[in-house]
């Protein structure tokens, strides 16, 4: 609450959002949600590497675009990361809101951090940007969560097991 | 059903989202695009 009222207050292009390129569709549409009602810039943290894909996600469009389609990032994950710490160093950034990353990592310093009024993190665990935020949402890992996905399902079929054998 | 109990006041990415969203820009911004 107090930090939706934190929030309503913020004036137009004050607001930054960095999201996840781990976070699911559901949760960049809410981001996306907020942006547009903060008038906020927004971009995700890119992920490096090859991952792991069923044949179905081999079908379908690539991270970046799905994310486009959001319209949390621009044709690419990353590039306006810069962007956004340029606007917290002159001030024009005055409230970042941060959600599964550590952006110490991907080049906004924690002096850069310092400089805000309002730092809004989400994360599962502690790092260097949950050391300096102001709010912290603690999220929860992947087998605390509801069963959603296939895996989830499964785990919860192993917890309930467990549970029906005591 | 979850597999572990979150400690604490952890919850679902998506629950804190949700309950943000829904504060900020209210009920109705839900439905439009």
């Amino acid at each position: 609450m107090e930090i939706s009222a934190k929030l309503k207050k913020a004036s137009e292009g004050s607001v930054a959002i960095i999201a996840s390129a781990r976070q699911t569709n559901e949760e960049l549409w809410l981001l996306g949600k907020l942006k547009a009602r903060l008038g906020a810039i927004s971009d995700a943290v890119p992920r490096y590497g090859r991952r792991r894909q069923t044949a179905r996600q081999r079908g379908q469009e690539p991270e970046f675009k799905r994310r486009a389609v959001h319209g949390i990032c621009f044709t690419e994950m990353g590039t306006d990361l810069a962007r956004i710490e340029a606007g917290i160093e002159s001030g024009k950034i005055k409230t970042l809101i941060v959600f599964g990353e550590d952006v110490t990592k991907h080049g906004i310093g924690a002096d850069v951090l310092g400089k805000l009024e309002t730092l809004i993190v989400s994360d599962i665990l502690p790092n260097a940007t949950t050391k300096l935020a102001h709010y912290i949402l603690p999220g929860c890992a992947h087998a605390e969560n509801a069963a959603r996905s296939p895996a989830r399902r499964a785990a919860s079929r192993i917890h309930e097991g467990r549970r029906g054998s005591r | 059903m979850k597999a572990v109990e979150a400690p604490g006041d952890a919850r679902a990415e998506w629950e804190f989202l949700h309950d943000l969203v829904h504060n900020v820009t209210g009920p109705e911004r839900f439905c439009d695009d």
